[in-house]
C-alpha cells in the first residue's frame, strides 16, 4: 500500500513542475518576442528622428539671411549671394557656439555646376567620436554673383551626421 | 459521455484561444518587423529637387555671349521662335541651349539616379487639333517604367512621382517646360 501512494504524490509533483516548466518557457518565449519588438521599434524611431533633423537643418539652412539673395529687401527663392556664402563660412568659423545651435552636427557645402566649378565649404561641425554616418540631402540652388550680375546653377549639400554603431 | 464532451469543449475553448493569440503575433510582427522603413530624407530631397531645378535652370546664365548675357530661358524662347542667337563659338540658341541643359541634367539628376523627363514645348492650333512642337526633350533611366508603375504602392520600386511646369511666352505662343521626376 504505501509505495504505491508514494508514486501517485510522485507523479503529481511531476506534473507540477511539467506545468511550471511550460509555464516559463512560454514566459521566456514571450520576453523574448517582446524585447525584438522594441528593439526593431526604438531603431526605427531613432532612424525616423534622425531623418526628420536632417530635413529640419535643411531647411533652417535654405532660410538664413546670411546666404540668401535679396533684392531692395525682397528675397529671391532659392537664391544664394556667392559674396554672402564666402563671408558666412568666416563667421561660422568664428561663431562656432552660435551656429552649431541653429546646424548641430552636420555639413554644409555649395557646389557651382554651371557655367563654373567652384566649391563653397560654409559649415562643418563633425561629431566628437569619429564613429559617424551622414545623411546627404542635394537641393538644387541658384548662385548669384554680384559682381559680374550672373546667375550659376548650384547644389546645395547638407550632410548630418548621425552616430554609427560602434 | 458527459465527462468526454466537456473535455472536448476545454480543448475546444483552448484552440480559440491559441488562434486568437497566434493572430495578434501574426498582426504584431506585420507592424512592428515588416513596417515600411521611414523615407522622410527621400520625400524631401525629391520634392525639392523637383521644384527647384527648373527655377534654378531657368534662371541660369549661359556662357552663350551674344549680345550681353543670355540666360537659359532667352536661349530656349529664342530657340522655340526662330533661332536667331548665334553664340561666340558658333551654336545657335538650340545647340547651346541642348549642350548646357544636358550638362546640368548629368551631373545633377543623372548622378543621383533619378528616373525623371525634361519635356520643353510649344503648342500649336487649339483645342482637340493641338499639335506639340517639341523644342528639348529628356528622358533619363527608367523614367517609363516609373510612369507606368504603381507608385508609392508596395511593392513598386519607386516612392514618389513630382511634377513641375513652367510657361514661358514666346513669339510663337506659350512654352511649357516640364520636369517630371520619380523619387526611388
Amino acid at each position: 500500500m504505501k509505495p504505491k501512494k508514494f508514486r501517485k504524490s510522485q507523479i503529481k509533483m511531476g506534473e507540477n513542475i511539467a506545468i511550471l516548466f511550460i509555464f516559463f518557457f512560454i514566459l521566456g518565449f514571450g520576453l523574448i518576442f517582446y524585447g525584438k519588438f522594441t528593439s526593431v521599434s526604438v531603431k526605427s524611431q531613432g532612424e525616423e528622428n534622425m531623418q526628420v533633423k536632417a530635413v529640419q537643418i535643411a531647411q533652417r539652412i535654405s532660410y538664413l539671411p546670411e546666404t540668401r539673395c535679396s533684392e531692395m529687401n525682397v528675397v529671391r527663392s532659392d537664391c544664394y549671394d556667392i559674396l554672402k556664402i564666402v563671408k558666412m563660412a568666416e563667421l561660422a568659423e568664428t561663431n562656432k557656439i552660435f551656429y552649431y545651435d541653429l546646424l548641430e552636427y552636420s555639413n554644409v557645402t555649395i557646389k557651382e555646376i554651371y557655367p563654373g566649378n567652384a566649391d563653397y565649404k560654409i559649415y562643418d561641425n563633425p561629431l566628437p567620436d569619429k564613429k559617424y554616418g551622414i545623411i546627404p540631402i542635394n537641393i538644387p540652388i541658384t548662385l548669384y554673383n554680384a559682381i559680374s550680375d550672373r546667375m550659376s546653377y548650384g547644389i546645395l549639400t547638407v550632410g548630418v551626421y548621425v552616430k554609427t554603431k560602434q | 459521455m458527459i465527462k468526454s464532451k466537456k473535455s472536448q469543449m476545454e480543448i475546444m475553448g483552448l484552440a480559440v484561444i491559441v488562434i486568437l493569440v497566434s493572430l495578434g503575433i501574426l498582426f504584431a510582427v506585420q507592424y512592428v518587423i515588416f513596417k515600411k522603413p521611414t523615407q522622410t530624407v527621400k520625400t524631401y530631397s525629391t520634392l525639392q529637387i523637383a521644384s527647384n531645378t527648373l527655377n534654378s535652370l531657368l534662371t541660369t546664365t549661359t556662357d552663350c555671349r551674344a549680345a550681353g548675357n543670355v540666360d537659359m530661358t532667352q536661349l530656349l524662347q529664342d530657340c522655340a521662335a526662330f533661332p536667331a542667337i548665334t553664340c561666340d563659338n558658333g551654336m545657335n540658341s538650340c545647340e547651346f541651349s541642348d549642350t548646357s541643359i544636358n550638362y546640368i541634367l548629368n551631373n545633377t539628376l543623372k548622378k543621383w539616379r533619378y528616373p525623371f523627363r525634361l519635356y520643353v514645348f510649344t503648342l500649336s492650333g487649339s483645342g482637340n487639333s493641338a499639335v506639340k512642337n517639341q523644342v528639348f526633350l529628356r528622358n533619363n533611366g527608367d523614367f517609363p517604367e516609373c510612369i507606368s508603375s504603381n507608385i508609392g504602392r508596395s511593392g513598386s520600386a519607386y516612392g514618389s512621382k513630382d511634377s513641375k511646369q513652367f510657361f514661358i511666352p514666346t513669339d510663337v505662343g506659350t512654352m511649357y517646360v516640364q520636369l517630371d521626376i520619380c523619387g526611388k
